[in-house]
């Protein structure tokens, strides 16, 4: 009911000047067509497929291009002079309210936070963790095991990546269902909440958090990440709070739902689940052929200057959807694209985007994934859909599976 | 620090890199043509650089995941050959010398 009446309220735009009328498509990124009937990414490859050019334009969401081919998506985001962040949300006036940090930055502001967040998140930081990782996986599945059921995107995608989140940035777990709440009403809002209200309920509560950190840092993330200066300065209470939320947005989004993807395959396949039981190690590139088959990210990017592409003129100000969603499944990018094979030479994808921007967090969703599916193996190695269940996927900024109800036997 | 840069059929160029960044994305960033068509996760090989044998010595030590994909290069050379994306910058690595190879290359 709430969708429907969002939809009603959101009109077309008009086709500008600049838009050639054999690149308009009827594609709404937080409704594709057909996406209950074929699923998420077909609903997106299906647009890929529809055309030989390799931008078209639709006037869903105030009117924006979309980016078709995983070369061309992977140049923008290597491309900010071109491409600038200054917006990267959909529609616009949205984005204009999106107030996390540094992902709205171009270079050379960018440069200084994103070092920040390497330092906070990166390689070096995503294996001294891995042991707190595993410990929640497992305490997770072990609880779940002897249940013979479960929906795997409340039980487990809502909870692990979460909880191993509290404990990195050190915050309570009574408050995440509203956090959750507020993340989701930004990469996939129905309307009730406006981005400037998730903006001002996230920052109203990391703000304390933030104080706190302040006086009394720890060891915990929120305070290795505040108590940093850019380029010699004190970092600004705007931009506290926009990192802080965006590494709450990272964690209680995205790989959450990657993995409700990744085990809906893992459900409906005997034998990609049979090749990992017998050999454990394939479960480390197994995990990256997922990432290219499953990318859930359709952020955007704002045209900073006229600009020629693939024939058609961008002008500055137009914004442009650039999938990660086609990356990876483009078959100009990979055989066969839309199976998976955890043989597969030569991945190529943009899953975690690229060039400056690209996602911070990318090894430690690499790691997070590894272990969910090492430690659920271990204990579960057979499991299927529960039969009758009808798999409902979301598009959005990201995207994500809504429910996964698993069945299996218990032992 | 600096990187010495060469690519193949289009000679030497030099870089600047910030300490704690991946070489991989330092030459990324520069506008240097390498593929990383994983993103810098050593998930690919399309990373691969040769390091100038004064610097081979002074990274870190390679790891097992990684040599299994540098091994499935044809330009792999032992006492060379590393990801880009796993060397980290340190002004202790100031100056290194690498060469792109041919498997590294954007399309």
């Amino acid at each position: 009911m709430t969708d429907n009446v969002a939809e009603m309220a959101k009109p077309l735009a008009d086709v500008p000047s600049n838009v050639p009328a054999d690149r308009v498509v009827d594609f709404d990124i937080f409704n594709p067509p057909e996406i209950d009937e074929i699923g998420l990414h077909e609903a997106w490859v299906k647009l890929q497929q529809s055309t030989s050019h390799e931008v078209v334009w639709t006037p869903h969401n105030e009117g924006h291009w979309i980016a078709l081919r995983g070369k061309r998506v992977r140049a923008m985001y290597r491309d900010p002079d071109h491409f600038s962040s200054h917006v990267i949300w959909l529609p616009k006036s949205e984005g204009l309210q999106y107030g996390l940090v540094p992902t709205r930055l171009d270079l050379p502001q960018h440069t200084p936070f994103r070092e920040v967040l390497n330092n906070a998140i990166g390689i070096t930081v995503t294996k001294e963790v891995e042991p707190i990782v595993r410990e929640v996986a497992v305490e997770i599945i072990e609880d779940l095991a002897p249940r013979g059921a479960c929906n795997f995107t409340e039980d487990y995608a809502k909870q692990f990546p979460v909880r191993v989140f509290l404990k990195l940035l050190d915050i309570p777990y009574e408050d995440v269902a509203d956090v959750k709440k507020w993340v989701d009403q930004m990469t996939r809002p129905d309307g009730s909440m406006s981005m400037e209200e998730v903006m001002e309920n996230f920052f109203r509560y990391v703000d304390p958090i933030i104080d706190d950190r302040i006086a009394n840092p720890g060891e915990d993330l929120i305070s290795r990440v505040v108590n940093n200066d850019i380029d010699g300065r004190p970092m600004t209470r705007a931009e506290m709070r926009g990192l802080v939320s965006l590494l709450l947005v990272a964690g209680l989004d995205t790989v959450v739902n990657a993995l409700g993807f990744f085990m809906e395959f893992l459900a409906r396949s005997a034998s990609h689940r049979h090749e990992l039981v017998e050999n454990p190690k394939k479960i480390r590139l197994a995990v990256e052929e997922l990432f290219r088959r499953f990318p859930v990210v359709a952020e955007a990017r704002m045209v900073k200057v006229d600009t020629q592409v693939d024939g058609v003129t961008m002008k500055a100000g137009d914004m442009v959807c650039v999938p990660t969603i086609l990356g990876g499944t483009d078959d100009q990018m990979n055989k066969c694209p839309m199976q998976v094979d955890f043989n597969r030479k030569d991945t190529s994808h943009v899953t975690f985007g690229d060039g400056p921007h690209i996602c911070a967090g990318q090894h430690f969703a690499r790691q997070e994934a590894r272990v969910t599916i090492e430690e659920w193996l271990k204990r579960i190695p057979e499991f299927e859909i529960a039969p009758g269940s009808k798999i409902q996927h979301k598009s959005g900024i990201v995207c994500t599976v809504e429910d996964l109800p698993l069945v299996w036997k218990v032992k | 620090m600096k990187i010495k840069v060469a690519i193949p059929e289009r000679g030497e160029t030099e870089i600047e890199a910030r300490q704690g960044w991946t070489v991989m994305e330092a030459l990324r960033d520069a506008g240097i043509p390498i593929a990383a068509r994983c993103g810098g996760g050593c998930a690919c090989a399309s990373c691969h650089v040769h390091i100038d044998p004064a610097f081979f010595g002074k990274l870190a030590p390679v790891s097992e995941d990684e040599t299994d994909l540098l091994e499935s290069s044809d330009h792999y050379d032992v006492g060379a050959s590393r990801l880009s994306c796993q060397i980290i910058c340190d002004d202790a690595l100031d100056g290194l010398a690498l060469s792109l190879q041919p498997d590294s290359l954007e399309d």
